[in-house]
């Protein structure tokens, strides 16, 4: 009897053992690390204030363990205390993010903390930007079905992050996407890919101010088309939110729409591009009272080009959700190898334009104490007479023999100052910027990269104070590379032409990275101006600062 | 498709059509009417402590909400304007100081940093004590109809020869006391003509922007004094007295000056317990 029980015991170990064995075979750990301090003088000069913590720094750890079907992940975020232009009330630190997933062929489930994307995202995107200090995922239960190839149901609700607490809005959503090609099969054609989806949100916060009748549910629905063949594509989505009073568009109580189509266009050399999107009263956030850039549902990125040219970035756009009308071209076209413009390794040219303009809006119902518009009519077709944005540009980019390349750029923009700073008298500023970029490679290891950019740019108004950003500017960046480990770069960036002589300053920078497989470490110096940072059309206000700066990131 | 993805799909549109249903549209009117509470019971008051500064652009439409409450909230509310921090600090050009030392010592221990803000009862509503202008109206009805603690009695006087303030302040408990409250005793002035910025105009420089509920100094000191170092039962009454010389060469004038004196948890929540607020000079 003793040795039966004995011999069942073992055999439940060593099962439980081997058992354990195959599972945790096929486990696997993951994750990043992120930090990012910055020590801090005081500089009058740049307007860079005196921050009594003198040193500020984010750092983050996110952890990923995977066993067969089964995640379970998390983040550990330090903010002891934000570096200047991240939100004061992520100070602090602690676990920020943590999931537990399930994952098959035929279902997702998650649990916890989690990222989504409904279509373009016009509805429902929500996503981490550190840079901008951007995080509103979803604490909640996020499933996904797919029951045959080319067909997937998502549905989720939960509350998004709002620094170290939960939204009050609760969002239940859901979104449906069938690529017509897997589903029908043979009876389609294979030269075309169509793809259609449909989302809905509801958003759930109680009303309890005092001021409004405002809906305690707010509903919006979605529908999008894709297709593509061989030579052309073309992405539509429209969007439609019902009423959605909110601090954001001064308690409009008017409908929201948005549409965003497009287009594309390839063959040989050359690409084509055509995007227009008109977007009204969009602001979808899960809580009325909301601002800036936290617990925003959806997303709709800048109709422009993203510039990388520091002085271009000076002047960025950012979509204004409570209503524009956009259009952006864009031609890229390579010169053949060996033909007069393309020479020994080809010539690529491309020609850009974007123009963003208000919507035509006619106020019905006003709000007296506010003096803002309960309701308004704006005609879908109709395009209202302020220019918000427009940038026109050329970019050359040539390689003259195996070790040098050029890139040249031309760059017009014009910017809403006013409305885009939330200032109220500046008008707006037409600047140029000019770029000439010439990278030569000494040998298969050291090369050098340097940049030298100018910035002519005047303005509507006279300035009534001494202003940071103004007037003409000129830069020069040198990177010399020590492949594969080492980058140093240096640039000064200059305000040589602000209408105020004490403001003509020199911004100084220098910093070393070193690269070692998957980790990066770098140190810095450099006085930064303030302005705005903006991302894929998302943008937060920077402070000047003037101080050293060390960052590292690895993933294992 | 199976049986079973037919019903998982099936489920999955009747889920749909439930977060379809969760739709709630509002017509006109939009705006709900003022309700001002006229009635004299004791009701628990709230105390708006609105950090500003007069060279914070956005803080004119903050002062102007914060009189909208007061229109709707009648004496339920008491409006204290903090000028603190940045955005309140004289410059070369500007040399008029708002400032006072409570202000400063209260904007630092709540860490008040963004302007405008206002701290209603020192109350956290969603996590958050001092609240940027749009929670204002959610904040304030979480809490104007809480059973109060206690109830506050000034009788306030001026002396003209000696320039000096007395008053008497009249605590009755309508709960049990607790040891923390402590009572402090503040004042402030109405209509200081100065400048201040204002992003709404054009320029934004008003010069002669009319400063109400500005908060000039404590009788007491910032945190104020204990109301009993026993606790009281409910409808014990404490009355306490203060003596205060307006200093020398300020441009304080008395017919404006108000006594607001309120009492606090000290070292414990900080929350307000009860507000109130009677002009020095009654006309």
């Amino acid at each position: 009897m003793q040795k039966g029980i004995t011999c069942i015991t073992l055999f439940i170990i060593m099962s439980g053992v081997l058992f354990s064995q195959s599972i945790f075979d096929q486990s696997s750990i993951s994750g990043n690390l992120q930090f990012d301090g910055q020590y801090y003088y005081k500089d009058s000069v740049i307007g860079a204030a005196d921050v009594p913590d003198k040193l500020l720094s984010n750092g983050f750890l996110f952890l990923n363990y995977k066993v067969s079907n089964f995640s379970a992940s998390l983040r550990y975020e330090n903010y002891m205390n934000p570096i200047l232009g991240i939100d004061a009330q992520y100070k602090g630190n602690g676990i920020a993010y943590r999931s537990f997933g399930y994952s098959s062929d035929f279902i997702d489930v998650t649990a916890g903390n989690f990222y989504e994307q409904f279509g373009s995202g016009i509805l429902l995107r929500s996503y981490e930007e550190r840079q901008l200090g951007i995080d509103n995922s979803f604490d909640g239960l996020n499933v996904k079905i797919k029951p045959v190839t080319g067909l997937e149901f998502k549905a989720l609700i939960g509350k998004q992050r709002n620094f170290w607490a939960l939204s009050e809005g609760i969002v239940r959503a859901a979104d449906m996407s069938i690529s017509l090609n897997d589903v029908l099969g043979d009876l389609f054609s294979s030269d075309y890919n169509i793809s259609l989806g449909g989302s809905v949100v509801s958003k759930m916060q109680p009303d309890v101010e005092s001021f409004y009748y405002l809906p305690h549910n707010v509903f919006a629905y979605s529908t999008r088309l894709a297709l593509s063949a061989e030579s052309f594509s073309v992405d539509a989505e429209f969007g439609y939110k019902y009423n959605d009073p909110s601090a954001i568009n001064n308690y409009s109580f008017n409908p929201g729409t948005a549409l965003v189509i497009n287009t594309a266009l390839y063959g040989d050399g050359y690409g084509f591009l055509l995007n227009l999107h008109r977007i009204d009263n969009m602001n979808f956030r899960s809580e009325r009272e909301a601002a800036g850039n936290n617990l925003t549902i959806n997303y709709i990125p800048s109709i422009t080009k993203q510039h990388v040219w520091r002085l271009a970035t000076l002047y960025p756009y950012s979509t204004q959700m409570n209503g524009e009308v956009g259009l952006q071209a864009d031609f890229t076209y390579t010169f053949p190898k060996e033909s007069f413009f393309g020479g020994k390794y080809g010539t690529t040219v491309a020609l850009n334009y974007a123009r963003i303009q208000s919507l035509d809006t006619t106020q019905t119902v006003m709000d007296q104490k506010t003096g803002y518009a309960f309701r308004y009519d704006s005609p879908f077709f109709k395009v209202g007479d302020r220019l918000h944005y427009q940038d026109l540009n050329l970019e050359v980019t040539k390689k003259w023999d195996k070790d040098i390349k050029t890139t040249f750029a031309l760059i017009n923009i014009i910017y809403d100052k006013d409305l885009l700073e939330g200032k109220s008298s500046y008008g707006k500023v037409n600047s140029t910027i000019a770029v000439l970029e010439c990278e030569y490679k000494f040998n298969p290891t050291n090369s050098l990269r340097t940049e030298l950019q100018h910035l002519w740019s005047t303005q509507d108004s006279a300035l009534h104070a001494p202003d940071n950003i103004n007037g003409n500017w000129a830069l020069l960046f040198l990177e010399y590379t020590i492949a594969p480990h080492w980058y140093i770069s240096a640039f000064d960036e200059w305000n040589y032409g602000n209408e105020y002589d004490e403001k003509q300053i020199h911004y100084l920078n220098a910093s070393v990275a070193y690269i070692e497989k998957s980790t990066r470490i770098s140190f810095g110096y450099g006085r930064q101006r303030g302005g705005l940072l903006c991302i894929g059309g998302v943008c937060r206000e920077v402070p000047a600062s003037n101080g050293f700066t060390l960052s590292i990131t690895s993933t294992f | 498709m199976t049986k079973f993805n037919k019903l998982i799909a099936l489920l999955f549109c009747f889920s749909l059509l439930l977060i379809i249903s969760s739709c709630d549209e509002i017509t006109y009117p939009y705006r709900e009417g003022t309700h001002i509470d006229t009635t004299d019971t004791v009701s628990q008051k709230i105390l708006l402590e609105d950090f500003t500064g007069f060279l914070c652009n956005n803080c004119p439409a903050a002062h102007e909400l914060a009189y909208e409450l007061k229109e709707q909230l009648g004496n339920q509310l008491v409006i204290l304007a903090v000028h603190a921090g940045y955005y309140a600090k004289p410059n070369l050009q500007y040399t008029y100081d708002f400032r006072t030392a409570a202000g400063t010592e209260i904007n630092d221990h709540f860490s008040v940093q963004a302007y405008p803000n206002g701290m209603f009862n020192r109350t956290a509503y969603n996590n958050k004590i001092p609240l940027g202008v749009d929670y204002w109206g959610a904040a304030i009805n979480t809490l104007k109809n809480k059973t109060p603690k206690a109830k506050i009695e000034l009788t306030p006087s001026y002396n003209e020869t000696s320039h000096s303030i007395s008053v008497d302040v009249k605590i009755k408990y309508l709960q049990q006391s607790s040891t923390n409250h402590y009572l402090v005793v503040q004042i402030s002035e109405d209509s200081i003509v100065q400048i201040q910025l204002d992003k709404r105009k054009t320029p934004e420089l008003i010069q002669n922007y009319v400063h109400n509920n500005v908060l000039r100094g404590s009788i007491t000191s910032t945190w104020g004094d204990q109301v009993s170092s026993t606790v009281l039962p409910k409808e014990a009454t404490i009355t306490k007295h203060y003596d205060f010389a307006i200093p020398d060469g300020s441009d304080w004038r008395p017919e404006k000056l108000k006594i607001v004196a309120y009492i606090h948890d000290k070292d414990d929540t900080w929350q307000i317990v009860q507000v109130e607020e009677a002009k020095i000079i009654d006309n």
